[in-house]
């Protein structure tokens, strides 16, 4: 199961990964143990604790910095928002425009290819929302670690293909 | 609140405090839970580890994880206290 302590920051890692990996010695596998670290491993994510530049995080006692969960977690856009410039915005609305232009161009060529099937037509769903999240990097979530962006760009565009597959499933059934 | 409680007694480790945790409360967490609790504690201040030769790093509850503790304590005294009276009345 140590694998899973790779799901973590490496920040995050580098201050309590041995530890965990020694607790986790000692812990039988089980689906909620997974789930446990997973969801552990996201919450180091969105709510970072940023280890000091200790040896080993016991230097005189200050180990670590003070949360900063507006600069790099989930109300990164709160924080951000003020920051934003207009290149950005440009930026963003570029992306959101463009990639919704192309994904829907690349949802008629599916159409093209491979007919008015359940699936194809459950991609719709897909283009204007994955837009969006495509721009958020840019936008909103620029400031954020590079791991905070793959995860919810990533997480973001993996729920969306699970939805329209789901939809385009339910929709065969009907 | 569970880890404070665990370390007013003394330093424990992470195994130490989901055994002391579940015994208490009968709540067994989960160690990315108790990890993600402790890297919060640490951040506020209100825990810190100990030196250890091992790989298993003790922790210890700070002076001001003691006094977040007694607040909390003292609030939820507070909520028994109202509850129990209101009890009493109905």
């Amino acid at each position: 199961m140590k694998y899973l302590l790779w799901l973590y920051p490496r920040a995050w890692r580098a201050r309590y990964g041995d530890e965990l990996a020694e607790l986790l010695a000692t812990q039988r596998c089980s689906l909620i143990l997974i789930l446990d670290l997973v969801r552990g491993a996201l919450d180091a994510h969105l709510r970072p604790q940023v280890p000091v530049a200790g040896a080993n995080g016991l230097n005189s006692g200050n180990t670590i910095e003070r949360e900063i969960p507006m600069r790099q977690g989930l109300l990164t856009p709160c924080a951000v928002g003020r920051e934003l410039r207009v290149r950005d915005y440009v930026i963003g609305w570029g992306i959101i425009l463009g990639g919704t232009v192309l994904l829907s161009v690349l949802w008629l060529g599916m159409r093209k290819v491979y007919g008015h099937s359940p699936a194809v037509e459950a991609f719709s769903l897909v283009p204007a929302p994955a837009a969006i999240l495509l721009s958020l990097p840019f936008t909103f979530y620029k400031a954020s670690s590079a791991g905070t962006k793959a995860l919810i760009v990533g997480g973001g565009l993996a729920f969306l293909i699970v939805l329209s597959m789901l939809v385009g499933g339910l929709s065969s059934g009907l | 609140m569970l880890i404070l409680v665990s370390l007013a007694n003394g330093s424990k480790h992470g195994y130490a405090m989901i055994e002391d945790i579940a015994a208490v409360s009968g709540i067994r967490l989960g160690p990315g839970t108790l990890y993600g609790a402790i890297a919060r504690l640490e951040a506020n201040r209100f825990i810190e580890p100990l030196p250890s030769d091992d790989r298993r790093r003790p922790y210890r509850l700070t002076g001001a994880g003691a006094e977040a503790l007694q607040e909390r304590i003292a609030s939820m005294q507070v909520i028994a206290d109202v509850g129990r009276r209101r009890l009493a009345q109905a």
